[in-house]
């Protein structure tokens, strides 16, 4: 069986090493805004219930939020998170699909976002991409030669024949007939297009693939294979992953690192065992917590987390993901004991979200606090937005009161009190977090975004 | 945290009293320009009260025919063309000889009328996968619920909005009176799916077919759904048919399960038999082929894919992926019989090495390993590409017979 | 999941080592396929065949009406070779005086079998008249619709894959074009381009110009749905250059839907042709044309012999519907496959 395509160059074929080596790739304060309208009148808004009714500016969607982390050659460096977190945004970022709004992407010593042009265009044989959608991602009028070719031929590299013999063996290795050459994306099932997805990143031997969900459409028998696949051209090949999924378990499993998103920032990233066994950040919990198990006798209440991601648009400051945490540190304009805060929070919290029925203020008091507001200054907020709230309240104008008691009740001006007093001056409002300190499985630094880490502090 | 203690005492029970729903040797057909496809070919299963059943499957499976079947929703070119399916003593399905020799409707089945106004909607739910594609864009929630309330449960118009203000309360919306007022493109996905949930409780079913109604939400919104799911169920007592592909929903939520493959049901069995006991080779497989978040894990895939139904395997149709395949399972088609006895429930497999079914399997000589390509299309023979990963496959007599035991779930 | 195709092409024995061929591999996509489906539909069958019949006709018209009334040896010089009248179109067909003037078709009293269609007022063989008619309107309909297919495409693909200012301002500059109505804006470029002597060159200019707007818009809205697929972000992840990803990927993926249009145009442009040969625009005696004949006949024999308003106008709407039949079946044939 013929292996090499070119006598002289054998590219790719036979590099070993899979031992974690120097920095592959540095990404530093690696930013992506989008503009959420476009068009010629976008940054005119129209909102007939405010004066101005007319004003400039326009929304800004901060998918990727001044994300820092490096990759070693030869490791696979997992990126979870939920849907809008920006994992895909910050992707296709790395690779310049999309342009940076600010940051560096140190690639082999180069500044991707720097380039352009021609410049760039050749770099990209060095980067390259498998995407997720099985369907869309091979282009149904090219036969799964041409597809493979494609990228050799972009950058010159060999000639017919030699792209063809390339292309040949390029589909022997992921596991595919190379004697379907001549067929179309069609005839193939989802886990073979993502193999033929394989080769054609592989055409043109990089040394980074950024894998955004390449097996998150497949099935569970299915994936399986396209993973076991996916590792052994990795040791093969010599490749470096940066591996993007929602599916904690398959990131378990072929990571080495793990980075965890949520909202456009990275709230964590350390080891996988690290990761899995000692998260140190509340969402990261969240998120193990929630994960149903395939075992049924490890079931347990699985809504770990409550309420709903914050729009991009307009997210939380300092640390974005405070306002679900269920760690949300108090602040220190006032002296808390830990019962009144965590009583105080769930308080703040089921008024945002309004998830109660209106009460009277004993009612209120007792459902909540066990009758005890909490001392102070802090007290005496609490006490002013049960005001707000209560059925009981005292009507200032003199009409009879209302059957309909939603009237009565004040959500909106409780819950701005109790937010401007609390939420809003907690660090976790304040600062954004960023933390690196000792992992306790494993020998690198690991990095959580959380304040409870604050002087040593958990 | 903790084992399911409360339905057994329910199960005891509900063994000796009549099933919810029932169904036998169910047929679906898709009568295609390139052939028949068998998408469901005689599969059957009971719920009882208060139980939530899971049916659980790879695509290609033919899981969502089967529950679209039960309803009688499937469109041309589909057709049940055999089985019975029974819903409280009334006939939903069912066919006997006619005078010519031929099949034909029973009598007694439901006119299609009777199950728009009696069953659908109102006796039997469904919630579908997508809430983004069930629910009307141009109405608000609240009216879609209202209307809907009002139909079927013939309430005026204000005292159905009052319940439907209810019902989104119940499934956790907060500030329903708010909400009743939005649109669909108001909500999240979760929240939509919770108003999915809220129609078809609404008019308090007996039983909610629930076709992969968490697959598309994120894991943290997944994991509120199961909760409120199984608070609903608790607090109503609603029997569902949870439809899914994902061991780790059915593990946490569902009491008994089915598993299917290729159009039949392979294997049955309360939840923790299935995951503890299994007793069915593509079972055992499937469950091996997973990553899991609570610890590393080599993954065994499934060698090859599930073919389809128009020209299923001979004899057993997993014959050709399974590693534990005799020459016997070439021939024989295996029922669904039952191969042991859990928590007063059978626990059924269609996998001949079981001794009920006395076919010879011990006798008969295993399958050559190279008796099919792998998935890839490429010949799995002896020998193994270059790169020596360590998720062998069974590539030899030897390894294929120390398998042939495990049917027990890794540890 | 795999097709059954492809299964049993994996249970063929065989490793990779065999030196064996590639296979050949019937395409799903391609001209040839398309065309066997369309055929597959009766109505569209129908439609093909009036198409195939009527270009025909067009090419090949070296018919001789068998008479020595119509013969004089010049029926014959009009064969394919000249087939393309717009650049040299005959200027006699047939020459004039040689038969009795309006008579009837052959089976009305008083018609002959050697004028099957009879003759028009200056005894010019219809059937004649009428074949090489044909000749100009599909040539016409064809070379503008032509027209404004490329240049709709080129507009359009440029704007919806580049997007932003580009897209802006093209799609202005089109919207301008669209919105002046066609015939307005059709006659006013004739008149002016040919300076008061209007020829159907200019019409077909003309006509060719006014559809630009449309094919423009059409490939731009398919360019920013294919635009989105995953494959072009794979080609520009791969370093492929726009101008490349253009051709090969956003093009042949977006013209399914233009085809369609463009087919149905035809029969359109046809009708507009004939109209504007109808009002003098056109093309100019004595160069046969149904719309030309039917001003003529419409002129002073309406009521004198009404032949010679029926026969152009069945050609007209037959060869009309002949495409329409045709694009709708195309419009079937594609349409599953571009949702696929």
């Amino acid at each position: 069986m013929s292996t090499v395509s070119s006598p002289d160059e054998p590219i790719g074929f036979g590099e070993m090493d899979r031992d974690v080596g120097e920095t592959l790739l540095e990404v530093d304060g690696l930013t992506k805004h989008f503009q959420s309208d476009s068009g010629l009148f976008a940054s005119v808004s129209l909102d007939l219930d405010r004066f101005p009714p007319v004003t400039f500016g326009v929304d800004r969607v901060e998918a990727v939020d001044d994300v820092s982390f490096e990759v070693k050659r030869g490791e696979t460096l997992g990126l979870v998170g939920e849907s809008g977190c920006g994992k895909s945004t910050l992707g296709r970022t790395i690779l310049r699909l999309l342009d940076p709004t600010d940051g560096t992407i140190r690639f082999k010593g180069d500044d991707l976002a720097e380039l352009s042009g021609e410049e760039l265009r050749q770099k990209r044989s060095e980067i390259q991409m498998i995407f997720q959608d099985p369907q869309s991602s091979l282009d149904p009028r090219m036969n799964v030669g041409q597809i493979i070719e494609e990228p050799m031929a972009a950058h010159d590299m060999f000639d017919d024949e030699g792209r063809e013999a390339r292309a040949k063996e390029l589909l022997e290795k992921v596991g595919l007939d190379p004697r379907h050459y001549n067929r179309y994306p069609h005839a193939f099932s989802g886990g073979q297009r993502q193999r033929i997805n394989l080769a054609r990143a592989l055409s043109v031997d990089p040394d980074f693939v950024v894998c955004d969900e390449p097996v998150s459409a497949l099935d569970v028998s299915i994936q399986a294979q396209v993973l076991n696949t996916m590792e052994e051209l990795q040791d093969e090949f010599g490749l470096t992953y940066l591996f993007i999924a929602h599916d904690l378990s398959v990131i378990r499993h072929i990571s080495d690192r793990v980075a965890v998103m949520y909202l456009g920032h990275v709230v964590e990233l350390a080891e996988t065992t690290e990761l899995f066994e000692n998260p140190q950040h509340p969402y990261t919990e969240a998120l193990l917590e929630s994960i149903p198990v395939p075992d049924p006798r490890e079931t347990g209440a699985r809504g770990a987390l409550d309420g709903e991601v914050p729009s991009p648009i307009d997210p939380p400051s300092g640390c974005r993901f405070r306002t679900r945490c269920p760690k949300l540190i108090a602040p220190d304009t006032d002296e808390w004991t830990d019962e009144e805060w965590v009583q105080t929070r769930a308080f703040m919290r089921a008024v945002k979200r309004r998830t109660f029925e209106p009460m009277s203020a004993t009612e209120l008091e007792a459902e909540f606090f066990g009758g005890r507001l909490p001392r102070g200054d802090a007290g005496d907020v609490v006490g002013d937005a049960i005001e707000l709230l209560a059925t009981d309240r005292e009507r200032t104008d003199s009409t009879p009161a209302d059957d309909d008691r939603h009237e009565t009740v004040d959500w909106e001006a409780a819950t701005d009190r109790l937010l401007t007093s609390f939420a809003e001056e907690s660090i976790c409002a304040r600062e954004r977090p960023a933390y690196e300190f000792e992992a306790a499985h494993g020998d690198r630094e690991r990095f959580a975004a959380c304040h409870l880490h604050r002087d040593g502090i958990q | 945290m903790g084992y399911r203690t409360h339905w057994i005492h329910e199960s005891t029970t509900n063994m000796r009293s009549e099933p919810l729903l029932r169904v036998e040797n169910l047929k679906t057909q898709f009568f295609t320009e390139t052939g028949t496809v068998r998408a469901v070919d005689g599969i059957s299963f009971e719920v009882y009260e208060g139980e939530i059943v899971g049916l659980v499957g790879e695509s290609g499976a033919g899981k969502s025919v089967a529950s679209m079947s039960l309803l009688r929703l499937v469109e041309n070119p589909g057709e049940i063309v055999g089985g019975t399916i029974e819903y409280r003593g009334q006939t939903i399905f069912d066919l006997e000889d006619g005078p010519d020799g031929e099949l034909r409707e029973h009598p007694e089945m439901l006119s299609e009328s009777e199950m728009r106004e009696q069953i659908r909607g109102r006796e039997i739910a469904v919630i579908f996968q997508d809430p983004m594609e069930s629910l009307n864009p141009v109405f608000t929630v609240g009216g879609q619920l209202r209307e809907f309330i009002e139909l079927n449960r013939k309430l005026g118009s204000e005292a159905a909005k009052a319940e439907a203000i209810e019902m989104l309360r119940e499934v956790g919306i907060p500030d329903p009176e708010e909400r009743y007022e939005e649109y669909p493109h108001q909500f999240s996905g979760g929240m939509r799916q919770r108003v999915l949930i809220a129609m078809a409780l609404a008019c308090e079913p007996n039983l909610i077919i629930a076709d992969e109604p968490t697959t598309a939400l994120d894991v943290t919104v997944e994991g509120q759904i199961i909760d409120l799911v199984d608070d609903l169920q608790e607090r109503y007592d609603t029997s569902f048919l949870w439809v899914t592909h994902d061991m780790g929903v059915v593990a946490e939520i569902c009491d008994r399960v089915n598993v299917m493959y290729l159009g039949e049901i392979v294997e049955q069995a309360p939840v923790d038999e299935l995951f503890y006991e299994t007793k069915h080779p593509y079972t055992t497989a499937l469950l091996n082929s997973m990553p899991r978040p609570d610890r590393a894990t080599e993954l065994e895939p499934i060698e090859g894919v599930m073919p389809e139904a128009i020209n299923p395997p001979s004899g057993c149709r997993f014959h050709p992926r399974c590693p534990d395949a005799r020459e016997v399972c070439t021939r024989v088609h295996p029922e669904t019989l039952d191969v042991d006895r859990a928590d007063g429930y059978p626990h059924r497999a269609a996998c001949l090495k079981h001794d009920v079914f006395d076919a010879g399997y011990e006798e008969s000589p295993p399958l050559l390993d190279d008796r099919g390509p792998d998935e890839s299309g490429a010949m799995t023979t002896g020998a193994e590409t270059d790169g020596g990963s360590e998720t062998d496959r069974p590539t030899s007599e030897a390894e294929a017979e120390t398998d042939r035991e495990s049917g027990e779930h890794r540890e | 999941m795999a097709t059954t195709e492809s299964q049993l092409d994996e249970q063929r024995p065989g490793g990779a080592g065999d030196e064996t061929v590639d296979e050949e591999v019937e395409a799903r996509v391609g001209w040839r396929y398309t065309l066997a489906t369309v055929k597959r539909d009766t109505t569209a069958r129908i439609g093909f065949y009036i198409v195939a019949i009527v270009l025909f006709i067009a090419t090949f018209a070296g018919v001789d009406s068998n008479l020595s009334t119509i013969t004089l040896g010049r029926v014959s010089d009009y064969t394919a070779a000249q087939a393309l009248p717009i650049f040299d179109h005959p200027t006699q067909i047939p020459p004039p005086g040689e038969g009795t003037a309006n008579q009837p078709p052959a089976f009305v009293d008083g018609g002959s079998l050697s004028n099957p269609l009879g003759t028009d007022p200056q005894g010019r063989d219809y059937f004649t008249r009428i074949v090489y008619g044909s000749q100009v309107s599909v040539s016409v309909g064809i070379i503008s619709t032509a027209i404004g297919l490329i240049g709709g495409t080129i507009i359009g693909s440029i704007s919806g894959y580049y997007g932003g200012r580009v897209d802006d301002v093209l799609m202005r500059a089109v919207e301008t074009l669209y919105a002046i109505p066609p015939l307005v804006l059709i006659i006013v470029f004739i008149v002016f381009i040919s300076g008061g002597s209007p020829d159907i060159r200019f019409a077909v200019v003309g006509v060719g110009i006014t559809f630009i707007p449309v094919f423009a818009r059409i490939i731009r809205s398919r360019v920013l749905s294919v635009r989105e697929m995953d494959y072009i972000e794979a080609a520009r992840a791969a370093g492929v250059k726009d101008r490349t990803i253009i051709r090969r990927h956003v093009i042949p993926n977006s013209f399914a839907p233009v085809m369609v249009y463009a087919t149905l145009q035809i029969g359109v442009t046809i009708l507009i042709v004939a109209g504007l040969s109808f009002l003098g625009y056109g093309a100019q005696p004595p160069t046969p044309d149904w719309g030309e004949m039917l001003r003529i006949a419409h002129g002073r024999y309406m009521h004198a012999n009404i032949w010679l308003s029926i026969w152009p106008g069945v050609a007209i709407l037959v060869t009309i519907m002949g495409f329409n039949l045709f694009g709708d079946g195309l419009q079937d044939a594609l349409d599953p496959r571009i949702n696929d």
